[in-house]
């Protein structure tokens, strides 16, 4: 338990320079050992370093090039927390790539519970036996088009598969939407490829088995606050 | 307009950890001056500048799910990665490492003078960099000096000691007495 006595040393000035950095090496060690176990110091070392980052404004002001934005997100790496979903369909080989996949041979694999057999090692088979899958209906609007939501055992948010949509005009996309007691909330936009197939990691700051239902509308280019087009897909997550 | 428009710094955060480079693309637009500002001002070469501005959104990507809220707020967080990739590359390049820290005070002094915002600057962040200024300004030069060689230049406090030939302990005096004056000038943010 952490004691505060009236004897205690804070090292109140080498807070400062911890706050900007500038303390060496051993005394820097010290310093953050001492705040690790104090909580009159760790208050005052946040303090210290919100001051120290406003001076970052006395720098002046100056934009990087128009071109750094889209080297930057044409770099993006994939997320580590999907790799569990590269490692499965580095072992799926029918999901390889899924461009490739036909609506028909999709459908067939994401309608039986043969999901989980045909694989070759039993570390897949266990990976896949954590996952959850939320097979997608179509609509009248696109009869053709299937799709399944992967949902991974770690719960951090999950994938979106899915086959034979129609391309869209570029003003339009598709548009994902987390369902819970009736009420939307955007799991975010794409474009399929050609021939309709595409494959999205969803954007959700919750775990996805707090929702009860999926749907798949399209809306204009950028997404909609909440739904206005028509539904292509949807489907019902049942734990 | 991104559906993510209003949505706080965290959870833009959230977002990115989950793989949303729509949330990216939108931090990276609110953030990118000042991180390309902080990092031009440290290095003194737009190349340098943009590498290090791009290394530290792809950090923030990469590290993104760490993030917590409890120790900084998002900007200073941010600020704090942008400064260290900004020094860290200044130390690799040494590309003004021959330059005597007095000369950087001096230049410091001229930033305070002329700011020279650009006419883009968001009216909010004109505001308190006016502030800032004003803050700073108004410190004793000794004070000012070893804020901006510790802050801008990456020195030690005991680097900071022997350029100056000054004692370690007035060097850390000097750094928390011109913190506390900051503190006590600039609104919280």
């Amino acid at each position: 338990m952490e004691t505060e006595t009236m004897e205690r040393h804070h090292p109140t000035e080498a807070l400062a320079a911890l706050a900007l950095g500038c303390l060496d090496t051993e005394e820097d060690a010290e310093v953050r050992a001492h705040v690790e176990g104090c909580a009159t110091c760790r208050a005052e070392l946040r303090a210290l370093e919100e001051t120290g980052a406003l001076l970052a404004y006395a720098a002046p002001d100056a934009a990087p090039s128009e071109g750094l934005r889209a080297r930057l997100l044409a770099g993006l790496p994939r997320r580590r927390s999907y790799a569990w979903f590269e490692r499965l369909l580095e072992r799926w080989p029918r999901l390889v790539p899924v461009t490739a996949v036909s609506a028909v041979a999709l459908a067939a694999i994401l309608g039986t519970a043969s999901l989980v057999i045909p694989l070759r090692g039993g570390r897949t088979q266990e990976l896949l036996a954590t996952v959850q899958l939320v097979r997608l209906q179509a609509t009248p609007r696109m009869p053709a088009a299937s799709g399944v939501i992967l949902v991974p055992p770690d719960e951090s948010g999950g994938v979106l598969v899915v086959a034979a949509l129609e391309e869209l005009d570029r003003s339009l996309q598709y548009q994902l939407w987390l369902i819970e007691n009736g009420r939307r909330t955007s799991g975010g936009t794409f474009s399929v490829a050609a021939g309709g197939a595409g494959r999205v990691v969803i954007a959700s700051t919750r775990p996805l088995t707090d929702f009860d239902a999926f749907g798949i509308t399209i809306e204009p280019f950028g997404g909609s606050p909440a739904p206005t087009g028509e539904k292509v897909l949807g489907g019902k997550l049942v734990l | 307009m991104s559906i993510h428009q209003d949505l706080p710094d965290p959870a833009l955060l959230k977002l990115m950890a989950a793989g949303d480079d729509q949330a990216m693309a939108l931090f990276y637009d609110r953030y990118r001056r000042e991180v390309y500002s902080l990092a031009l001002h440290v290095l003194g070469d737009p190349g340098a500048a943009e590498e290090a501005t791009l290394d530290v959104f792809m950090k923030v990507w990469k590290e993104a799910g760490s993030y917590r809220p409890e120790r900084a707020s998002v900007r200073t967080w941010l600020v704090t990665v942008a400064r260290h990739q900004a020094i860290d590359l200044l130390r690799r390049r040494k590309a003004r490492g021959d330059r005597n820290p007095a000369q950087w005070a001096e230049d410091f002094l001229e930033v305070l003078a002329d700011p020279a915002d650009d006419a883009e600057t968001v009216v909010g962040d004109r505001e308190i960099r006016r502030q800032v200024r004003a803050a700073l300004a108004e410190l004793p030069a000794a004070q000012r000096e070893v804020l901006w060689l510790a802050y801008f230049r990456g020195c030690s406090h005991s680097e900071i000691a022997s350029a100056l030939g000054q004692p370690l302990g007035s060097v850390k005096s000097r750094i928390r007495s011109a913190l506390l004056h900051l503190r006590e000038r600039l609104p919280r943010r």
